[in-house]
């Protein structure tokens, strides 16, 4: 589905699935979770990039 | 484009308590060879996501379609239909297997995680999801609207266009850059296509930033 209008923009996610993904930082694979946790400050900005660009 | 367009607001961001992650589904060699290649600092850490569990649980769109007809489409005075089938073709030769997922729409998420190392939640405070490449929002404006923060620069896609190629020539000139001096054939490679020069990206980033002055 487009997302269009309401989806665009929607605050509406599976946060479990999102804390529980898996990625790789730094050279280690952790989940989004740690990430999160080990960082500084309260908020956090993602940028999902296209192509690592 | 992206990080540089979020380069000079790093550390406004920092001073806000709010730390940026980015988040590639290129391979962490891609990666960190294309990082090693741009001449300045990413603005944030890097995650790398090649299944695309992030993009999956916040419904990022992933769409062929998306990627390489929608741009023209919004922009088909400025390249024409000529331009449209080049794009294909140049997609498709340059794709390998460690650039990252060609389909694969971007976005930026803002997420609250008080005290989450002590058993506290996050929620998502603020969303965006591209519709095609390109697709993106000022920056002083996603500063300013989802995070509150209102003395953000403005900063111009067009002279951080500029910006890239300054900082990569000047990294290239230097011979340092991995990717310039690289023997493996999956190294990123850059686009020497007319229709990937810089005056055609300049002329597709000012279309979009006259398309979005004209909301």
């Amino acid at each position: 589905m487009a997302p269009d209008g309401p989806m665009k923009t929607s605050t509406n996610i599976d946060m479990a699935a999102l804390l529980k993904a898996t990625v790789e930082c730094d050279g280690s694979t952790t989940s989004l979770h740690e990430v999160l946790a080990a960082g500084t400050g309260d908020r956090t900005l993602m940028l999902f990039v296209r192509n690592g660009a | 484009m992206v990080l540089a367009a979020y380069a000079p607001v790093a550390d406004l961001l920092q001073a806000h308590s709010c730390q940026t992650i980015i988040v590639s589904t290129s391979s962490a060699k891609y990666s960190s060879k294309f990082a090693a290649s741009l001449g300045f600092k990413i603005p944030g850490t890097v995650v790398i996501d090649r299944k695309r569990a992030t993009h999956k649980a916040v419904r990022m769109r992933s769409s062929v379609y998306a990627s390489l007809v929608t741009p023209f489409k919004k922009h088909l005075k400025t390249f024409g239909y000529k331009a449209l089938g080049e794009a294909l073709r140049v997609s498709l030769r340059n794709a390998t297997a460690g650039h990252g997922h060609s389909w694969q729409q971007g976005g930026l998420m803002v997420l609250e995680h008080k005290g989450l190392n002590a058993g506290g939640n996050a929620t998502c405070k603020w969303a965006w999801r591209e519709e095609y490449p390109g697709d993106w929002l000022p920056v002083h404006e996603v500063l300013r609207d989802a995070l509150g923060i209102d003395d953000a620069p403005q900063i111009s896609f067009p002279e951080r266009l500029d910006f890239v190629i300054a900082a990569r020539n000047a990294l290239a000139a230097g011979g340092s850059s991995p990717s310039s001096t690289s023997a493996d054939p999956r190294a990123p490679q850059m686009c020497t296509e007319d229709v990937c020069s810089a005056p055609k990206l300049r002329a597709r980033l000012e279309a979009n930033e006259q398309g979005n002055a004209s909301k």
